[in-house]
């Protein structure tokens, strides 16, 4: 087994699938307007409809049902492993691949940073949204020529996962990892993109031999996740994340200065507030009010707190506060809502849009939280008062407002809409992720408070957006 | 309650209490004159360089009254101190070369309560804190190369370090990216090894530094040699400062004793002609006073809670730390 694919399952065990031999297939729904569902990079979903497959009683028909029942003829335990793997969710092993990514690159900050916060809710965003696109306009064209199964069509071809009611053409699998292998390859360029598109073609191939795909499915598939993973790449070349615009930090006595063990000059991402966000207007359609400056009797109230906490903080506070500190806080609310969607049993398209706007709205959250970070520049807590005793490192960048609280309170406002019986449970654990900073003596109390606000401005207009998206 | 029932539920009680076999009020036989102690997992120590065994029994008011020292890792058999007839508990301590006071040092390795003649000595409340007991599922050892990094990006020679965090942290207990380890006693340490060819007579053990947990359990800051003599880092004790202990083995521009048979940057993937892993990563447990030793020159004390072979995963793999109880010293003492 390939280290890559090993990490796959690794990561796809720990999502809340069940996986004794791979995750588990979900629940059939057809979900059969979903063609006409909101897109984020394409004008619709009908928008790169592909040309009709070939009619069932074609030369080229034929011949593919013979390769499937030749294939079926030949497999192996290896074939069967791996068919197994991809009777799940189409973007499962994807979004598990991406949080893996994420989660490997999160530990080598802040020397290499394509993980940062802000790049992880962005890289997020992007892998969900080319998969629900892919997703919506692979449904436009399963309902525009509503094609059989292979395993329906023909008695010969064995049934060998789940196949449903759903029309085989373009094959939602092939679609989904075509886009998202792009995608990936797009954002970890420097990595082993090949492996990448070795499972894109593991995923194809599974859908075939399992009868649940025609050749020609799957290469129609294939086709439409290309064309949106080259769209939604497009947009994230002109996103403005790849401005290096150089930044000096104010003089002033208040203002962010590298903070301590490490000291890094540079702070992540300083122009973030400045990207294109995928819902709210800007970056500073929200920014929120100055911060309390020290001299004040709110900064030196809040700081007291912190180092009243640096003596006194107990064990179950340092874990809440390391839970919180492993991974960017997006990759924490994704594992929640992977674990909503095993709940939920989600159809493919549900399961999709349920990913593609809780990431993008985390990702305007932070957009937005890094506007008013770098507008403001405010120091972190650790340089205001060098004797704090703080439970983590500082991040290298300003503190006001503090990412995990705008980003956990605007992700609970999409887990509140999405999930109505888990909202105070989600709204719970936004304020934990929130609270888990000041604990962590990282943050004044008036930043999570801000960031809190902040994330809830961004998390209702998501909600708002989500209400008009034309699904159910 | 009825005064009958009173007096049954009393009876009940110290019933009860004589069962449990556990009886640490009860002094040691008055009549013994010898202690007859066996152990498991321990050997001989050389005594220029890692001292002695020494035994002790402490009484009532907490007082140790030695019984004498051994070089044995296997059984010995020692004289009682005339004043020991009281003793409660069996301590055995290591003392450091050259010490020759009449106090145990703090390294105590093995204590055990008194239940009639007979103790069971253990490591818990004498190398651990308190009644705590080594952690069975600690966390994750990773493989990659952080201190070049910043000069030359990832991926450069991610095949030649190893880090002590969880690099799936939902795979762990404790679902974040800090190792757990149980708080030792003060004149202990952990040390983290990379072994090449762990068991054969020219076993290179190759230390990537001393480290303790926090109050909490986590082990959040760096090994006392930080990246480490052999990441390239001049200043390798304090550049970087990670939060993690670990060490990269990339090149060797300040000159240190590499072990015959290495060169760098050291591949721990590295496997024998058959296939089979060559690399080891040990967590031992190390006496306070090695705190020091000359780099190139460190040895493995006998206390080995967690081997795991490196295997052949990539950089960034995670890496489960396995307890290994039987590298764990254990022993019995009994009065005679």
């Amino acid at each position: 087994m390939s280290i890559l694919r090993r990490r796959r399952l690794l990561a796809a065990c720990v999502v809340g699938l069940a996986c004794t031999d791979g995750p588990s297939a979900p629940r059939t729904t057809s979900e059969t307007d979903a063609g006409l569902w909101h897109t984020w990079v394409l004008g619709s979903g009908s928008a790169i409809r592909p040309a009709a497959p070939p009619t069932d009683l074609s030369t080229q028909t034929k011949q593919e049902l013979d390769e499937i029942v030749r294939l079926q003829g030949a497999r192996t335990a290896a074939t069967d492993s791996l068919m197994h793997y991809w009777d799940a969710l189409p973007t499962a092993p994807w979004h598990a691949l991406t949080l893996d990514m994420l989660e490997f690159y999160w530990a080598l900050l802040p020397d290499v940073r394509p993980a940062t916060p802000v790049r992880s809710a962005r890289i997020l965003a992007l892998v969900n949204v080319a998969m629900y696109d892919a997703l919506v306009a692979t449904w436009d064209a399963k309902y525009a020529y509503m094609r059989r199964p292979p395993a329906t069509a023909d008695p010969r071809v064995r049934s060998l996962v789940t196949v449903g009611d759903v029309p085989s053409y373009p094959s939602e699998h092939a679609a989904v990892a075509a886009a998202a292998a792009a995608v990936l390859a797009y954002a970890f360029s420097f990595d082993d993109t090949l492996r990448f598109h070795r499972m894109e073609q593991e995923a194809g191939e599974a859908r075939i031999v399992a009868g649940a795909a025609y050749r020609s499915d799957v290469d129609a598939g294939y086709a439409i996740g290309r064309a949106v993973a080259a769209r939604v790449i497009a947009r994230a070349n002109s996103d403005g994340s790849s401005a290096a615009t150089p930044v000096t930090p104010p003089t002033a006595s208040w203002a962010w200065k590298p903070t301590p063990p490490k000291r890094v000059k540079d702070p992540f991402d300083p122009m973030a507030g400045t990207w294109k966000p995928w819902t709210i207007s800007s970056g500073d359609a929200f920014r929120p009010e100055p911060p309390p400056l020290p001299g004040s009797t709110r900064f030196a109230a809040d700081l007291n707190e912190l180092l009243t906490i640096g003596r006194t903080r107990t064990t179950a506070q340092a874990d809440t506060v390391r839970y919180w500190a492993t991974d960017a806080p997006s990759s924490r609310w994704e594992v929640f809502m992977d674990d909503e969607i095993a709940r939920h049993q989600l159809g493919p398209l549900h399961a999709a849009r349920a990913l593609a706007l809780a990431s993008t709205t985390m990702a305007d959250a932070m957009i937005a939280c890094w506007d008013a970070k770098f507008f403001y520049w405010l120091e972190r807590p650790i340089t205001a008062d060098t004797s704090l005793k703080t439970a983590i490192s500082t991040p290298p960048f300003p503190s006001y407002p503090s990412g995990h609280s705008t980003q956990s309170a605007a992700a609970a406002e999409v887990f509140a809409y999405l999930f109505p019986d888990r909202a105070d449970y989600y709204r719970q654990k936004a304020n934990e992720a929130s609270v888990s900073r000041v604990l962590a003596g990282i943050h004044y109390r008036f930043d999570i408070e801000t960031g809190e606000a902040l994330g809830r401005k961004v998390g209702v207009a998501a909600v708002a957006r989500a209400r008009s998206d034309g699904s159910p | 309650m009825s005064v009958k029932r009173l007096a049954l539920v009393v009876a009940a009680l110290a019933v009860g209490i004589g069962a449990c076999g556990g009886d640490t009020t009860a002094p040691s036989n008055s009549s013994a004159s010898s202690i007859s102690l066996s152990f498991s997992g321990l050997r001989a120590l050389d005594p220029a360089t890692e001292g002695v065994y020494e035994a002790w029994i402490v009484d009532g008011a907490g007082a140790f009254r030695s019984a004498g020292r051994f070089a044995s890792g296997t059984a010995a058999t020692l004289a009682l101190p005339s004043a020991a007839s009281n003793g409660r508990e069996v301590w055995i301590t290591v003392e450091p070369p050259g010490d020759n006071d009449a106090t145990p040092s703090a390294q105590r390795l093995l204590r055990g309560t008194l239940s009639g003649n007979r103790a069971d000595l253990s490591i818990v409340g004498a190398v651990t804190q308190g009644s705590l007991t080594l952690r069975e599922r600690p966390g994750q050892f990773t493989m990659f190369s952080p201190s070049d990094n910043a000069l030359d990006g990832y991926p450069s020679y991610e095949e030649s370090g190893v880090w002590l965090f969880n690099m799936q942290p939902r795979q762990t207990d404790q679902g974040d990216m800090w190792v757990r380890l149980t708080q030792l006693g003060d004149g202990w340490t952990y040390e983290g090894w990379m072994v090449r060819d762990i068991g054969q007579p020219n076993a290179i053990w190759l230390s990537y530094g001393k480290f303790r947990p926090d109050y909490t359990g986590a082990v959040n800051s760096r090994d006392d040699t930080g990246w480490g003599p052999y990441s390239g880092v001049l200043d390798f004790r304090t550049d970087g400062e990670e939060e993690f202990p670990g060490d990269d083995w990339i090149s060797n521009p300040l000159g240190y004793p590499l072990p015959t048979g290495l060169s760098l940057p050291l591949n721990l993937r590295e496997t024998t002609t058959a296939g089979a892993p060559r690399w080891t990563h040990v967590i031992t447990i190390e006496p306070g006073w090695n705190r020091g030793e000359a780099i190139g020159s460190e040895r493995p004390f006998i206390i080995r809670p967690y081997q795991d072979p490196f295997g052949d995963g990539g950089p960034g793999i995670p890496r489960a730390i396995t307890f290994r109880p039987e590298n764990v010293p254990t022993g019995h003492a009994e009065l005679k």
